[in-house]
């Protein structure tokens, strides 16, 4: 029986530790096989992991901060506690689970709480944070004049009463918080690049409330939710002096509106058929007004001053139905109608006002209405124990209506989509699946000219299982053209995948994967070129885009772990040689470098951990990245975005 | 009605065979033998059953209500052909034994007609009863590691250098997709559905984050209500800044504003962009520099502000 219990702890070490892609700490690795202290009621298993994460970074900090972002400081890591009774029966929980992770300034924090009585009540918080840095960069050697330096919080409360219940109760709150200094262009940049750039503060705030219950009636389970989202958004420019102009702006824009909604659902899951519906209506509302000084759209008028103000609303009803039926066990029968209705529409008016004259003008608040309407029916069979199929028929109908002014024609546009889904399962042994599947469909009349019209898409997957070993291989390729008269698209997107993970050796694990993902595109273009319009034209973009991951996990004796990582990312654009070179369609440098992306980002990671005691380990870990644009990196002319970052942690863990 | 009515007259028992022989012994039998998974089985969700004493014994009481009835298993001296063994059943008898308790809930309404189910991935792929590694939802590992498992392509979309944080430990799987089986979608036409997971109103899961771009705006950018974030954007991971789906923004933006007629709110086109933008000059290569509020604005038609 020890035995067992040791080879089960070993297996679980191992497939906590052997995932590849990860970031270097947290630590993976647990401390030991038995945890956990027990009270009279309770049983108690903690674990904190307390270090110290640095980083060096060398070429551009901003991109650096835009794709990883880790600091230097102390961090609580990760933590875990859970606490169970024993006996099912605790006086005021019967179960308390609490993770966290990057405590203490990680730009990537987040917490769980879980507690619970049983049959009397649960409750899950999720709380989030992500210093998201984006500043204003563009690949391609581009420069993007708007930047962002904020964080994000997010945290979701819900409480359940009487959840294992016939009859239960919902209660929940959950809030999002965008906030931080934002740095981006208002109105045109006629005079320079980027003069006209403003600083501005943003705030984004959403808070839901909702309230719930779920019941049984005539064999259905109902279940009905009433919410309210408030959100604000409060943008306001910092007066500073346009350099195009000289004149102080001020630029203020707050939104604010809230979204009651209400939601029911029923269900049931019979043995020879099971049934669902769902229904929902969202009402919502939002108001606006913006207030600008001294120049309108960013040329400086001195003395002059906009107002707009106005509300929108948009009521979206929706409803799905799904019946399935189960004849024999070997086959199902399933069909699925969804209703979506949107309406956006609202009123608007534009205030003008300077020191001569005062103008006041009604702005139209363009009309968009949506009615879609889709009809499933899909098959599934499974013929004999190794091979079983399923296909089906889907039609999917999207009725537009758009008014963009109300003295002009409404404008209705009737899209329809047929597509026909089909797929095959072979088992031919125990430990390996085969499934290959494919959709193909066509549109009457896409809403761009990049949706989808006439495409394909064909799946093949096979996955081989057995004890610690795992292979699966993965092909997919996914084609439209959307072509008509004096313009072109079409796409093709082909994309192959291998995976492999194998713990061949108690000390020994190892996971690795590659990936190659192809990407094609042909658009037709038309544009202004020194003020000429040149129609006709095309654009042809290609990627080749490699992955690759792998991670090796070792167990050195009873006291030290090892483990090694390695990402690589590349794309190796269309084989060009250089930026400009062996283009197609127009003959300007720009649209040349713009067809292809040749980079380069790559992230080896090593981590030691060393069990100290039964209830502590030290680790310690080494991760690299680097950054690099093939024909932008070096270059004086264009914002060498190209970074190396060398980052690390040390780190105590610390169970009971 | 008569068709539906007859069905049940094919329909085939499956899961759990009561015997009136062998019948149900309760779960102190199996202690003996399991200890290893008794001893821990106190911080099992399926432990409820046994501690509120409120269940209808014995077929959702403890290790027989999803193992069945023991006695057989016990007079054997073991055995995984004396009782029901998850290692040796059927995809869709896993299913069907799981769903005896677990289909009531609203997430799994669809769990029958999934992409997953479909494609023979039932409970006891993800989940791991006995040795579940993670505190919650009995998960056979981490929800990512599960999930990237099959699905490699994706684990390469997030090892981009620009990436939603699934492997910063940030975001998770189920923030987007309900690996249960989803709801129809009834963004865009509807085609192609990933197992998303509907944000308020039916929307696309994108918003459940990103609530600025909800709107209503006085100036809707049409694609993105229409068409949604896809049309631009990848969802999971781009080599491309701001997870766009191309490196140079007007390239994009062009590939629709080409004047195309057929397309668009009034079938006329999207535009092109008017003589002033000369392609030529680096001022008007990169759209979203002027054109900020490309998502809606309720100030200006062209997005400026």
């Amino acid at each position: 029986m020890r035995r067992r219990i040791k080879a089960i702890i070993v297996a679980l070490l191992f497939v906590a530790a052997a995932g590849a892609q990860q970031t270097v700490a947290p630590t993976q690795e647990p401390v030991g096989p038995v945890r956990g202290d027990k009270t009279a009621e309770y049983n108690v298993v903690n674990s904190i992991e307390l270090g110290y994460r640095w980083e060096s970074v060398g070429g551009s900090q901003d991109e650096y901060n835009s794709q990883v972002n880790y600091g230097n400081g102390v961090r609580l890591l990760s933590s875990s506690l859970t606490v169970n009774s024993l006996d099912g029966h605790g006086r005021f929980f019967d179960e308390i689970v609490l993770t966290t992770q990057g405590l203490g300034n990680d730009p990537y924090e987040s917490a769980t709480l879980r507690v619970q009585k049983n049959h009397l009540y649960r409750f899950d918080m999720n709380w989030r944070l992500n210093d998201y840095v984006n500043p204003g960069l563009a690949s391609g050697g581009q420069e993007n004049g708007s930047l962002r330096d904020t964080e994000y919080t997010s945290q979701d409360d819900d409480l359940t009463l009487f959840p294992q219940s016939k009859i239960k109760f919902f209660l929940g709150y959950s809030r999002n918080v965008q906030d931080g200094p934002e740095f981006m262009p208002i109105g045109h940049i006629f005079a320079s690049t980027l003069a006209s750039n403003t600083e501005s503060s943003v705030r984004d705030a959403r808070n839901e409330y909702r309230i719930g219950n779920e019941f049984q009636f005539l064999g259905f389970k109902v279940n009905w939710m009433h919410g309210w989202e408030d959100f604000k958004e409060d943008f306001r420019v910092n007066p500073q002096f346009d350099t195009s102009g000289g004149a102080p702006t001020v630029f203020s824009n707050p939104y604010h509106g809230t979204s009651p909604y209400w939601r029911v659902a029923l269900f049931t899951d019979k043995k020879w058929f099971s049934m669902n519906g769902r229904f929902t209506y969202t009402g919502t509302q939002r108001a606006f007004i913006s207030q600008q000084g001294s120049f309108l759209g960013g040329q400086p008028v001195v003395g002059l001053q906009t107002v707009t103000v106005g509300a929108g609303q948009r009521p979206v009803a929706t409803g799905n139905l799904t019946f399935s039926i189960f004849p024999t066990s070997k086959l199902s029968i399933t069909n699925s109608t969804a209703v979506y209705n949107v309406r956006t529409e609202g009123n608007a008016e534009f205030l003008q006002v300077n020191n001569a004259t005062g103008s006041i003008q009604s702005q139209n608040f363009l009309y968009l209405g949506i009615r879609t309407v889709t009809n499933q029916t899909d098959l599934n069979y499974q013929a004999v124990k190794w091979l079983g199929f399923f296909g089906g028929y889907h039609y999917s109908d999207r009725f537009m209506r758009n008014i963009l002014d109300p003295s002009l024609p409404t404008y209705d546009r009737t899209s329809i989509l047929n597509t026909g889904v089909f797929g095959v399962r072979i088992r031919p042994v125990q430990p390996l699946t085969i499934v290959l599947d494919g959709e193909v469909g066509r549109a009457n009349e896409p809403f761009t000219p990049k949706s989808d019209r006439n495409y394909q898409a064909l799946n093949a997957r096979a996955q081989y299982k057995h004890k610690s070993l795992m292979l699966s291989a993965y092909a997919q390729s996914s084609y439209n053209n959307n072509s008509i008269v004096l313009t072109s698209y079409s796409s093709h997107a082909r994309t192959y995948a291998v995976n492999t993970s194998w713990t061949p050796l108690r000390w020994l694990s190892f996971q690795a994967d590659y990936s190659k993902l192809h990407l094609d595109t042909l658009g037709g273009l038309s544009f202004f070129d020194s003020g000429n319009l040149l129609t006709g034209q095309e654009s042809l973009y290609i990627s080749n885009l490699h992955t690759g991951n792998l991670g090796v996990q070792f167990t050195l004796g009873k006291r030290i772990n090892l483990y090694a990582g390695y990402s690589h990312v590349q794309d190796a654009g269309d084989g060009r040689s250089q930026a400009t070179g062996a283009g197609f369609g127009p003959d300007i440098p720009q649209f040349q470098i713009a067809q292809t992306f040749p980079m380069r980002f790559q992230s080896p990671l090593a981590r030691l951990s060393v069990k100290l005691t039964n209830r502590v380990r030290w680790n310690v870990g080494y991760q690299y990245y680097g950054y690099h644009e093939e024909f932008f990196t070096g270059q004086s002319f264009l914002p060498d975005q190209a970074y190396r970052a060398q980052t690390g942690y040390t780190s105590v863990l610390w169970s009971f | 009605m008569l068709v539906i009515a007859a069905l049940p007259v094919f329909a085939q028992k499956e899961g759990l065979q009561k015997d009136a022989t062998h019948g149900f012994i309760g779960s102190d039998a199996c202690k003996t033998c399991h200890a290893d998974v008794w001893s821990k089985f106190y911080k099992n969700p399926h432990f409820k059953s046994l501690a509120s004493a409120k269940e209808p014994p014995p077929e959702r009481t403890g290790c027989e209500s999803c193992h069945g009835p023991g006695g057989r298993h016990v007079e054997a001296h073991g055995g995984k052909a004396t009782i029901v063994a998850f290692s040796q059943l059927e995809p869709k008898q896993i299913l069907d034994n799981c769903l005896r308790c677990h289909a009531e809930t609203l997430s799994r309404a669809n769990i029958r007609r999934s992409q997953h189910t479909e494609n023979d991935v039932v409970c006891t792929s993800c989940h791991s009863i006995h040795k579940s590694p993670v505190p919650k939802f009995l998960l056979a590992n981490t929800q990512r590691e599960l999930c990237y498992g099959c699905h490699a392509d994706v684990r390469s979309q997030f090892s981009m250098p620009f990436k939603h944080r699934v492997n910063e430990g940030f975001m998770v799987c189920t923030d987007c997709h309900n690996p249960h089986g989803a709801f129809p979608p009834t963004w865009r036409m509807a085609e192609r559905p990933h197992l998303m997971e509907q944000a308020l109103a039916n929307e696309e899961p994108c918003l459940k984050c990103h609530e600025e771009k909800r709107g209503p705006f006085v100036f809707e950018h049409p694609p993105v209500r229409v068409e949604g974030c896809e049309a631009c954007h990848y969802p999971h991971g781009s080599a491309n800044s701001r997870l766009l789906r191309r490196p140079v923004v007007f390239t994009m933006c062009l590939e629709c504003h080409n004047g195309a007629l057929g397309f668009g709110r009034a079938r006329l086109g999207d535009p092109v962009p008017s003589s002033f933008h000369d392609l030529r000059s680096p001022l008007f290569q990169n759209c979203t520099n002027c054109h900020s509020h490309i998502h809606g604005s309720n100030i200006d038609a062209f997005f400026l502000k």
